[in-house]
């Protein structure tokens, strides 16, 4: 029994009530699978009925649904006035011969240059030749907009050609600029060598591309792709944010659910029909469904809208869009079963702590007192991720991938790097497992006497005092 | 003759001692009065019945099983703290609960329709909870405690709060219950309510057991009698005091209450009266109410409605 500092025995009854222990009814044990069945239906329905559930679903569908489409608008805009998604340019050669070449063979050679191999309308830019005399309007043009990108040659005698280069684009944020610097650069070392007296076959050997080979020496990085692990990357932040908030707000509502039954005395009833256990696998299972109910929504959106990004893209920019469903199919599908399974490891284990927790409270105001500590732990980790975010190989990333409470967070991080073993899984799944066994008994031990108990809250000695309790 | 059999239990939470050597018989198909001031441990006992506390020592046993081992299904609770979710349907709510105490969906409708016309509540049905008035929402507490057909009803403080007229239609439904021959062990305040409808009393105080028996041993238990009288021409009757034996209790507008040792004969008052010159107009024997014994008993200081945070 624990004990109680009481002055007066008569006056602190109720207080005094803290050192009950609300024993499990026994015959009621007798149709567990029943009535966890009829709890967790009642939960959630009662969830997903609630008014304030399916508004934020509704509008966390439209969020995901709109924010799928953030890539693409952002294309659009900086893909600027031009409509075609390719980019026009006018050259103006005032410079003569420029390398020995002809009017057709410098256009073909700036062609290449800007385009490389892509011809017709898969080309980014669009390429004419103009007259000198056409300079001043073209000018204007570029001034205002009707014309992306105007380049002048110009040459003093025995001099190297002087390139000018108007744009519609600030210095700051040109796309182009790479690609005029390279073309003028290339010109320019065209030219001079023609003018040292080279052929243009010479020239040409000049400018062969080097035999460069790459060899990666971590084996780990040769297994994924580039665009494989970059897509890894965003979606273990993402991961990782989403089950940050989606675990505080879904174990919130199991905590929020707790004390609500408790402060409208619907408890006491309830204890009566059902055992604890019972009433906290059941709420537990029924709110995670119908959050599971809420997130899958929001994932099948959110996949759809990613994957309708590929159509619309060709539709607004022609063959050269980039596609987005690589993010989707750069990372594996074991990679989301996994997240899944971490996800609902994470819902169990928070839940039912908070549950326990949850029980001791008399008002609902008082749950964020009580489940400052798992948040704490949960925040933690959280904070830690950023940290080693960078260094999903590193030793300490690894241990703190071992740890049951933080195992979720960690191990996307390395699933998403793709340096995990199959035994690992394995092991961090089963460490996680035991934890929400031990996490269940201790909370189910909170939960049986604190359900009935309105005295004052008992302090961390006393509580464990309780749970060991028989 | 089958019987909740409470025996010698005790229970303490921490130093304080809840309840001592309590011990109880409720005969199957009885009413059964569980009186007591604010903390006696009526409700700590009632719980223990349930099997919701286990005491510290001692048994409860139905018909010879403990009650540990009796289906769920077979209690039915009030519990003095009124709780339903406020959001739900009553319908819904009930069948939930129904369906959670072992009933079959089916049956559960069934039983459902069947109370909600009693209570005259079925226009009620689908709303909510929170919608309700506190005299509708008291007797869908009822429903949720008898629906599943319990055999016996615990029910704390079934009456508090309650208007005349729903307090009568509760005790119209205690009486059905009766009639069924269900067992009905409930705590009261309202000494007249148990006065009316229990056929048992037991009345505790500080966790034991003071005076328990029917009604009318209980009654008689202190071996006094109680007489009424009124005077019409002299309705002080200050000569009463003199009388030996004779304790006046209460003067009121229409008589006066007095208390006499159980071998008194009471003629002596109504001859003295007339000595005195009396008119009577009024003069009756009677019983002492439970409330009167109650006071007695537990002592003014424990009056029901004497403010407390205690409810154990």
């Amino acid at each position: 029994m624990a004990t109680n500092t009481v002055e007066t025995p008569a006056k602190n009854a109720a207080e005094q009530q803290q050192g009950a222990v609300a024993v499990s009814s026994g015959a009621a044990a007798q149709n567990n699978l029943r009535n966890i069945g009829l709890i967790l239906g009642r939960e959630y329905r009662n969830l997903v009925k609630r008014r304030s559930f399916i508004i934020t679903s509704v509008l966390l569908l439209v969020i995901v649904f709109l924010a799928a489409f953030i890539p693409t608008v952002i294309q659009l805009v900086s893909s600027g006035s031009s409509s075609s998604g390719q980019t026009s340019i006018v050259v103006v050669n005032e410079a003569g011969s420029v390398a020995g070449l002809n009017e057709a063979e410098l256009t073909a050679d700036i062609t290449t240059a800007l385009n490389g191999t892509s011809t017709g309308s898969s080309a980014p830019y669009v390429l004419s030749i103009q007259p000198q005399t056409r300079l001043p309007s073209l000018q204007s043009q570029v001034k205002d907009g009707k014309l992306d990108m105007l380049l002048v040659l110009e040459r003093a005698t025995n001099q190297n050609v002087r390139f000018t280069y108007y744009t519609t684009n600030s210095s700051t944020n040109d796309p182009n600029l790479s690609a005029i610097q390279g073309l003028t650069l290339q010109l320019t070392f065209f030219d001079t060598a023609h003018r040292l007296g080279l052929t243009s076959q010479e020239t040409q050997r000049l400018a062969a591309a080097p035999d460069l080979v790459v060899v990666q020496t971590q084996p780990s990085q040769t297994t994924q792709l580039a665009s494989e692990s970059a897509a890894g990357f965003v979606l273990a932040t993402a991961g990782v944010i989403l089950i940050f908030i989606s675990i505080q707000v879904y174990a919130g509502i199991v905590a929020t659910g707790v004390a609500e039954e408790k402060s409208s005395r619907m408890m006491e009833i309830l204890v009566n029909a059902a055992t604890p256990f019972q009433l906290l696998a059941g709420k537990i299972v029924g709110i995670g469904a119908a959050c599971l109910t809420q997130m899958g929504g929001l994932v099948v959106v959110g996949i759809g809208a990613l994957l309708l990004q590929t159509p619309v893209q060709a539709a607004l920019f022609g063959a050269h869009a980039g596609s987005f469903s690589q993010y989707l199919t750069g990372v594996s599908i074991p990679f989301y079963l996994l997240f899944l399974l971490y996800f609902l490891l994470a819902f169990f284990l928070y839940a039912t702590l908070f549950a326990g927790l949850a029980s001791l409270v008399k008002r609902q105001e008082e749950i964020q007192s009580v489940i400052m500590l798992p948040l704490l732990l949960m925040s933690s980790g959280y904070v830690l991720f950023f940290f080693v975010v960078a260094t999903p190989d590193a030793t300490v990333t690894k241990v703190l991938s071992y740890l049951p409470f933080w195992t979720p967070i960690f191990m996307l991080l390395r699933l998403a790097a793709g340096t995990v073993a199959w035994w690992e899984i394995v092991v961090t799944v089963a460490l996680m497992l035991l934890t929400i066994l031990a996490c269940t008994w201790f909370a189910a031990r909170l939960y049986r006497f604190g359900v009935l108990m309105y005295g004052q809250r008992p302090g961390l000695g006393q509580l464990l005092k309780l749970v060991r309790m028989n | 003759m089958a019987s909740l059999m409470v025996d010698h239990i005790t229970k303490s939470f921490g130093h304080f001692q809840a309840i001592t050597d309590l011990s109880m018989k409720v005969p199957e198909g009885t009413i059964f009065g569980f009186l007591g001031a604010n903390g006696a441990g009526k409700t700590t006992t009632m719980r223990m019945i349930l099997d919701i506390l286990r005491p510290d020592s001692g048994s409860i046993t139905w018909n010879g099983q403990d009650v540990r081992q009796v289906p769920r299904r077979n209690w039915g609770y009030l519990p003095e703290e009124r709780g339903l979710y406020p959001k739900m349907r009553v319908d819904e709510q009930l069948l939930f609960l129904a369906r959670l105490n072992g009933l079959s969906k089916q049956d559960a409708e069934k039983e459902l329709t069947e109370w909600l016309d009693r209570f005259q509540i079925s226009a009620n049905r689908k709303k909510k909870i929170e919608e309700l008035s506190k005299g509708n929402q008291q007797k869908v507490q009822f429903l949720a405690t008898i629906l599943h057909d319990p055999t016996i009803l615990v029910m704390d403080e079934p009456f508090s709060g309650l208007d005349p007229v729903n307090a009568n239609v509760l005790k119209e439904a205690f009486l059905e219950m009766h009639r069924r021959g269900k067992t009905i062990i409930f705590s009261t305040h309202q000494l007249e309510q148990a006065e009316e409808l229990c056929q048992e009393i037991v009345i505790i105080n500080k966790g034991q057991s003071v005076v328990q028996g029917s009604v009318r041993e209980v009654k008689r238990k202190p071996g006094r009698q109680v007489a009424r009288l009124k005077l019409d021409n002299d309705p002080e009757a200050a000569w009463l005091e003199q009388l030996p034996g004779v304790q006046v209790t209460k003067r009121r507008e229409d008589y006066i209450e007095m208390q006499l040792p159980a071998h008194l004969n009471p003629n002596v008052i109504v001859e003295a009266a007339l000595q005195h010159g009396g008119i009577i107009s009024r003069f009756e024997i009677a019983e002492p109410s439970l409330t009167d014994i109650f006071i007695e008993l537990v002592g003014m200081s424990a009056l029901p409605d004497v403010p407390s945070a205690l409810s154990a």
